[in-house]
């Protein structure tokens, strides 16, 4: 299985996380939605907000980019 | 080497002599189940329950998308599935973590031992409570607390329950769990267990390199995991 690097940035500095096994790109953009929603989900249990958050993630063979995912992006939907 | 089933009863309660050489016939009876194969599957009716010996186990349950969730993580000396004596039908399935052995225990045994021996009798409900508890702690920590207080409580647990069976080092053990059973455990994404434990070794309270987990600052993961044991009690007494 392909591997992925998922790179994270927001206003402190930058953290990376390698070496996620994932079927393919559509998985590992799928993986970084998640991730991005239980982030900022901790964040609010924390009173942190962290809509300003950016994620990447890599193929780490090739070093494509291969997804983007502004987590304020995540946050479109209004209740009604 | 000790009977971790016995060394977790005699944790909770006195085992008379006469007792431990029942529980020592309970797990003449074994075998071995490689890591990452299924030890009991879902829909099956099994007509024995098995102990675990040595190795650790996860129950799990698979959603019609094909994501899994991990319900409970057992260490040796747990029966996996002692509830389907009387449960009968698997609703789950038990996966083998690392290398197992476990022994079977003939339901029909079972049966006979609840007419026979009523203190050994409410030990085995007492095993089938303790894993209600555990799992009213996991649903609490899930619901209640953030991914870093989730994992580390998740570690605090581990290693308590397998210090009762004496599988711990110092502050060291063993736990054969990877990212993606980790996260089904937690009922989080694989990167953000990473993450949880990148942050977990970044404030200095563990250290986890291959299948060892070294617990650095207690103290500090307690607080963080806001981990109290009553509820694995953990205390000797009549039951």
């Amino acid at each position: 299985m392909p591997r992925y690097r998922f790179e994270f940035m927001e206003d402190l500095g930058d953290e990376t996380v390698e070496g996620i096994e994932l079927q393919n790109d559509e998985e590992a953009h799928k993986e970084a939605v998640r991730c991005a929603r239980e982030i900022m989900a901790d964040g609010v249990m924390e009173g942190v907000d962290r809509t300003g958050w950016l994620s990447r993630v890599f193929d780490e063979a090739t070093g494509r980019l291969v997804a983007t995912v502004r987590f304020s992006d995540l946050l479109t939907k209004r209740p009604g | 080497m000790s009977n971790p089933f016995l060394l977790n009863l005699q944790r909770r309660d006195v085992i008379t002599a006469p007792e431990r050489a029942i529980i020592d016939d309970m797990t003449q009876r074994s075998r071995r189940v490689e890591a990452k194969r299924d030890i009991v599957e879902e829909g099956t009716m099994p007509t024995d329950s098995c102990l675990l010996l040595e190795g650790m186990a996860a129950r799990y349950s698979v959603l019609d998308d094909g994501r899994r969730q991990i319900t409970a993580v057992h260490v040796a000396g747990d029966f996996v599935d002692l509830h389907n004596l009387l449960l009968a039908r698997m609703d789950h399935s038990v996966l083998a973590l690392g290398d197992c052995t476990v022994a079977m225990v003939s339901h029909d045994f079972l049966r006979s031992l609840t007419t026979t021996h009523p203190h050994l009798t409410r030990l085995l409900w007492f095993c089938t409570v303790l894993d209600a508890a555990i799992h009213r702690q996991w649903l609490i920590a899930s619901g209640r607390l953030s991914s870093v207080g989730q994992v580390a409580h998740f570690l605090c647990e581990m290693f308590t329950r397998l210090s009762v069976v004496e599988l711990t080092e110092g502050f060291s053990f063993r736990l054969p769990l990877n990212q993606s059973e980790l996260s089904d455990a937690m009922g989080l994404s694989v990167v953000h267990v990473n993450r949880t434990l990148q942050e977990l070794r970044k404030r200095g309270l563990i250290r986890w390199h291959g299948d060892q987990v070294e617990i650095l600052d207690w103290p500090g993961l307690v607080a963080l995991a806001h981990f109290d044991p009553t509820y694995l009690n953990l205390e000797s007494r009549p039951r």
